[in-house]
C-alpha cells in the first residue's frame, strides 16, 4: 500500500498535538497508517525504517510532514480532516499545552473568571505589594501574609475603603466567605449570622459553636489583629460591619476581638448601633455588661456570644451558659497536684483561657500578657497554673504552627506530666481546613505517655480539652472527639466550659 | 481588546538581540516566537519559565492564538516591540525596564554518587508526570513504538558513550526525533549537556562533553529553526528557566529529593514534553557518571519487558539497559 504525504511549510505544533493528530487520523475507516511529525532527517529514518518510501518527500526540518497510508478516498477524507484540526486554533488544537497551568499573576487569575477576592499568602516585604495591586484590580483581600508594617496596612485598608472593598489581615488566618472556608477554617452550616473578628481562633470557635447549636452563618469575616488598634482605625471591621448590616441574609451580627483601643470601640460600637438588627459583641476582657444596650448584646465569652447570636436569630431569649459537668469517676490527685497547665495551639483560646482562669484562681502565669495573669520569666518553663499560646512567634519560630505540627506540644505535654505539681493539662484541638489532618492520632503517643509517667510516680493527671470542630470537617469532630475521650481525655463543649472544668478539678 | 494595548516586559533573556523586524514564526498559547535576520526570540507569557532567547511580557492574555497568527510582522525600535494582530492592530511590547536575565545553572563540586542517589528517588515522579507525553517515561508513552525504542535507544548509547565515534553516533540519532517544534531527541540533548555541566568536571567528563559538542553543531541542520536556537544556547552553557532550577536544586547539597521535587514538577511543566524530555537527559548525564544502580522504575516504559535483564541492587549503571 502507498503512502501519500501532505507538506505543510514552517508549520508547527508540539509533539503531543501531532500525535494525537496521527492518532486520530488511524482510527478514520479505510487509513491504515498514519504520521505527523516535523520532517527532519531522523523522522524521516523512522518512516524508512517502518517500510514507507520516503524518497521522493522534498521536506526539511522545519515544515511539517504528514503521511496517510490506505485506501485513496479515505486518505483523502484523512487529509482535509487533518488540515482542519491543524487550523483549529481553539478547543482540541494544541494539546500538548492541554494542561492548564495556575495563573502566576493577578491579573492572570483575574482573567480566568469572576473572582471577587484574592487570598495572597507570599513573604511579608512582597505581601503589601501585591494587596494593593489587587485592591486597584477591584479585588477584596484576604492577607494571609505576617510581617506586613502598620503603615502599609493603614495605606492598604485606606486604599480598599476608598473603593468600597476590604482587606482582611495582614495575619488574617481565617475566614469564610459565601460558604468557602479560607486558610484556617472550618466547614460550616450557612444560615443567618454574619461575623467580624480580629481573631482567627475566635472566629473558629464561635462559627462552629453556631453551627453545633443547629444555625449557620453567613460571612465570616477576619480582619486581622492590628485592626482594631488605633493607628488602623479599625478600617476592616468597620468596613465588614457595614457589609454585613447592608446583607440581606444576615439577620445577626457577631464582633469578636481582643479589647480595641477606646476610640476605636466607641467608633464601632456606634456604627453597631446604626444597623437594623442585633449585633453581638465580645470584645474579651472588657465588660460585656457595659455594651448592652439597643440593638447591641455584650458576650462575656466566645462560646456566649454564639450562644447569644442564635438565640436572637431564632426570636429567642439567650439563656444561660451551661455549667460543665465533672464526671462521676473524677481524677484522684495527690495533696501536691494542684497546677493547671494549658498547652494552647490557638491564640485566642489561650487568651480567654488567661481571663477565665484569672477569675477563678490565683497565680496564673502566661505569656499572653492579659489581665492579671503573670508574665513567664522563662515561656519554655512553666510555674503554677501557666497558660501557654503555642503558636506565639517564640515558639514558631522555624517550625509550622501547633495546629499543623505537635511536636512541640506534645514535647511540653510530657514535660508538665513530670512535674508532681501538675493536676490538669488543658488542651484545644483544632480542626479544619488548614490543620493537622488527625489531630487526636497525632496526640495520642504523648497523652498515653504523659498518663503513664504520671501513674509510675503515683500519681493521675486529668487531660481537659475541647474540640473545635464540626461534623462536616475533614477530620470529622464526632471521630476526633470519640478517639480523644477514649484516651482518657474530658472534653468540653467549648473552649470556656473546658477551662471551668479544669478549674473545678483543680481546686477539688 | 483594543488596537494598541501596551504590555511590559518583566525579564529579558540575556542572548535575545533586540533590533530589527522580521515575522512571527510560531505561536503557542503562552509562547510566541519571533524570527527575523537569521535570528529567533521567544515572547513568553508570565507563567513559562524563561528561555534564554526569551522575553517574559506581563500580558493577561489567556491564549496567544486567538491574537497572533504566524507570518504577522513584528518590528523592534528603541526598546520597544510591535507585533500586528490578527484583526489588523497592534500589540505592543515596553522591554526597557526589563530586567536581564541569564542562565544561572552552576556546575556543581558535589559528590556525583550524592547527585545520583537523590536523582534516583525523583524516577518514580517522572514516570507519574509523564502521563504518555514523552518518549521518555512511563509504560504508557502515547508516542508509535517506533519512535520510542528509537528514542531510548539513542539517549542509553548517549549513556554509554565513550570514544567520539559513539557520541557522535548517539547524538545523531537523538538529533531531530520527535514530532513536535522541538524534537524530543533535543531536548533530552539539552538536558544532557545540562547534566554534564553540573558535575564536577574531570578530564573523561571534559572530553565526552568537547565530544559531544562538536557532534552536536555538526547536527545542527537535522533539526527545526527554533530548536537548534536553543541547541546553540545549550552549547554557550546557557539553559532555560527552569532547566538551571532543577540542575542546581539536584546539586544542591543542602536538599532532599522532597526538596527537589518542585523544581521537577516545574521543569515537568514545560511544552507538551520537553521539560520531561530534558529531565531525561540530564539523569542520564548524571547516572553515565554514577556506579549506582539505576531503579527499577525505569523499566516501566521498556517496550521489550521479555528482553529486559533483570533488576538487582548488585548491577551497576554500565550493565543495565534501559534509559
Amino acid at each position: 500500500m502507498h503512502a501519500t504525504f501532505h507538506i505543510l511549510r514552517r508549520t508547527y505544533r508540539d509533539s503531543v498535538t501531532l500525535m494525537q493528530l496521527a492518532a486520530k487520523l488511524a482510527r478514520l475507516p479505510g487509513v491504515s497508517n498514519a504520521s505527523a511529525s516535523m520532517a527532519t532527517p531522523a523522522n524521516l529514518d523512522l518512516l524508512r525504517e517502518a517500510g514507507t518510501d520516503v524518497s521522493g518527500v522534498e521536506a526539511g526540518p522545519n515544515d511539517l510532514l504528514i503521511m496517510l497510508e490506505g485506501e485513496d478516498a479515505a486518505v483523502q477524507a484523512a487529509l482535509a480532516e487533518a488540515q482542519k484540526l491543524l487550523s483549529d486554533r481553539g478547543e482540541g488544537a494544541e494539546q500538548g499545552e492541554r494542561k492548564r497551568m495556575a495563573p502566576r499573576s493577578l491579573a492572570m487569575a483575574l482573567a480566568e473568571g469572576q473572582a471577587g477576592l484574592a487570598l495572597i499568602s507570599v513573604p511579608g516585604e512582597y505581601a503589601a505589594a501585591e494587596a494593593l495591586k489587587s485592591v486597584h484590580l477591584g479585588l477584596n483581600v484576604m492577607l494571609f501574609s505576617d510581617n506586613v508594617s502598620m503603615a502599609d496596612e493603614v495605606v492598604l485598608k485606606r486604599e480598599a475603603d476608598a473603593r468600597g472593598l476590604i482587606v482582611m489581615g495582614p495575619d488574617c488566618g481565617t475566614a469564610i466567605i459565601d460558604g468557602i472556608p479560607l486558610a484556617f477554617a472550618n466547614k460550616v452550616r450557612r444560615g443567618p449570622i454574619g461575623l467580624v473578628a480580629a481573631s482567627g481562633t475566635g472566629l473558629q470557635q464561635v462559627t462552629v459553636l453556631i453551627d453545633r447549636m443547629g444555625s449557620g452563618i453567613t460571612q465570616a469575616i477576619g480582619t486581622g489583629g492590628r485592626d482594631l488598634k488605633k493607628e488602623v482605625g479599625g478600617l476592616s471591621m468597620l468596613a465588614g460591619l457595614r457589609a454585613l448590616a447592608e446583607d440581606p441574609d444576615t439577620r445577626v451580627i457577631v464582633l469578636i476581638s481582643k479589647p480595641p483601643a477606646v476610640e476605636i470601640a466607641q467608633r464601632i460600637l456606634a456604627q453597631a448601633r446604626r444597623a437594623d438588627k442585633p449585633v453581638v459583641v465580645n470584645f474579651l476582657g472588657t465588660d460585656a455588661a457595659a455594651i448592652d444596650g439597643d440593638n447591641l448584646h455584650g458576650a462575656y465569652t466566645l462560646e456566649d456570644a454564639a450562644r447569644i447570636a442564635v438565640a436572637l436569630s431564632e426570636g429567642r431569649t439567650p439563656a444561660a451558659p451551661p455549667q460543665p459537668a465533672i464526671p462521676g469517676s473524677g481524677p484522684k490527685f495527690t495533696a501536691g497536684q494542684r497546677c493547671i497547665r494549658g498547652l494552647y495551639s490557638g491564640g485566642t483560646f489561650c487568651y480567654e483561657a488567661t481571663l477565665l482562669l484569672q477569675a477563678e484562681l490565683d497565680n496564673v502565669y502566661s505569656n499572653t500578657h492579659v489581665g492579671r495573669a503573670k508574665d513567664l520569666d522563662n515561656p519554655w518553663r512553666s510555674r503554677g497554673h501557666t497558660l501557654i499560646d503555642l503558636g506565639d512567634d517564640l515558639f514558631t519560630r522555624g517550625r509550622p504552627h501547633p495546629m499543623i505540627d505537635h511536636r512541640l506540644r506534645n514535647e511540653r505535654i510530657l514535660q508538665e506530666a513530670a512535674d508532681p505539681e501538675v493536676a490538669v493539662i488543658l488542651l484545644d484541638v483544632v480542626l479544619g481546613y488548614g490543620s493537622h489532618p488527625d489531630p487526636a492520632a497525632e496526640m495520642r503517643p504523648a497523652l498515653m505517655q504523659a498518663a503513664d509517667l504520671a501513674r509510675k510516680s503515683g500519681r493521675e493527671i486529668a487531660f481537659v480539652g475541647h474540640v473545635c470542630g464540626t461534623e462536616a470537617d475533614p477530620q470529622n469532630v464526632t471521630r476526633q472527639s470519640a478517639a480523644l475521650s477514649g484516651m482518657g481525655m474530658l472534653l468540653a463543649n467549648s473552649n470556656a466550659q473546658a477551662v471551668r472544668l479544669a478549674a473545678r478539678l483543680a481546686r477539688g | 481588546m483594543t488596537s494598541a494595548l501596551t504590555f511590559p516586559a518583566s525579564v529579558l533573556g540575556i542572548r535575545v538581540t533586540l533590533i530589527g523586524c522580521g515575522f512571527v514564526h510560531s505561536v503557542f498559547a503562552r509562547t510566541l516566537n519571533l524570527s527575523g535576520r537569521g535570528t529567533w526570540f521567544a515572547l513568553q507569557s508570565p507563567e513559562v519559565p524563561a528561555v534564554a532567547h526569551g522575553v517574559q511580557v506581563l500580558w493577561p492574555l489567556r491564549d496567544l492564538r486567538e491574537h497572533f497568527a504566524e507570518g504577522a510582522a513584528w518590528e523592534w525600535h528603541d526598546g520597544r516591540l510591535s507585533i500586528a494582530r490578527r484583526d489588523g492592530g497592534r500589540i505592543r511590547v515596553n522591554a526597557r525596564q526589563a530586567t536581564m536575565w541569564r542562565s544561572p545553572l552552576r556546575p556543581g563540586a558535589v559528590d556525583e554518587k550524592r547527585i545520583a542517589s537523590r536523582a534516583r528517588a525523583l524516577h518514580r515522579e517522572c514516570n507519574l508526570l509523564a502521563e504518555g507525553r514523552s518518549v521518555f517515561w512511563g509504560a504508557r508513552s502515547e508516542h508509535p513504538p517506533g519512535l520510542v525504542l528509537r528514542a531510548r535507544q539513542g539517549l542509553r548509547a548517549l549513556r554509554r558513550a565513550r570514544s567520539a565515534g559513539q557520541i557522535e553516533h548517539a547524538v545523531r540519532t537523538l538529533i531531530g526525533l520527535g514530532a513536535g517544534l522541538t524534537p524530543a531527541g533535543d531536548d533530552a540533548v539539552i538536558g544532557w549537556l545540562a547534566g554534564m555541566t553540573l558535575l564536577p568536571p574531570d578530564r573523561l567528563r571534559h572530553q565526552r562533553a568537547a565530544d559531544a559538542r562538536h557532534a552536536i553543531a555538526e547536527c545542527l541542520s537535522r533539526t527545526t529553526d527554533v530548536s537548534r536556537a536553543h541547541l546553540e544556547d545549550a552549547l554557550a552553557g546557557e539553559f532555560s528557566q527552569a532547566v538551571s532550577q532543577f540542575g542546581n536544586a539536584l546539586a544542591n547539597d543542602s536538599l532532599d529529593a522532597d526538596d527537589v521535587r518542585p523544581a521537577l514538577v516545574e521543569l515537568a511543566r514545560v511544552g507538551a514534553s520537553s521539560g520531561l524530555d530534558a529531565v531525561a537527559g540530564l539523569l542520564a548525564a548524571v547516572f553515565s557518571q554514577a556506579t549506582i544502580p539505576l531503579p527499577p522504575t525505569l523499566w516501566r516504559g521498556s517496550l521489550s519487558p521479555d528482553r529486559r535483564p533483570a533488576y538487582g541492587p548488585g548491577r551497576s549503571v554500565a550493565s543495565v539497559e534501559g534509559l
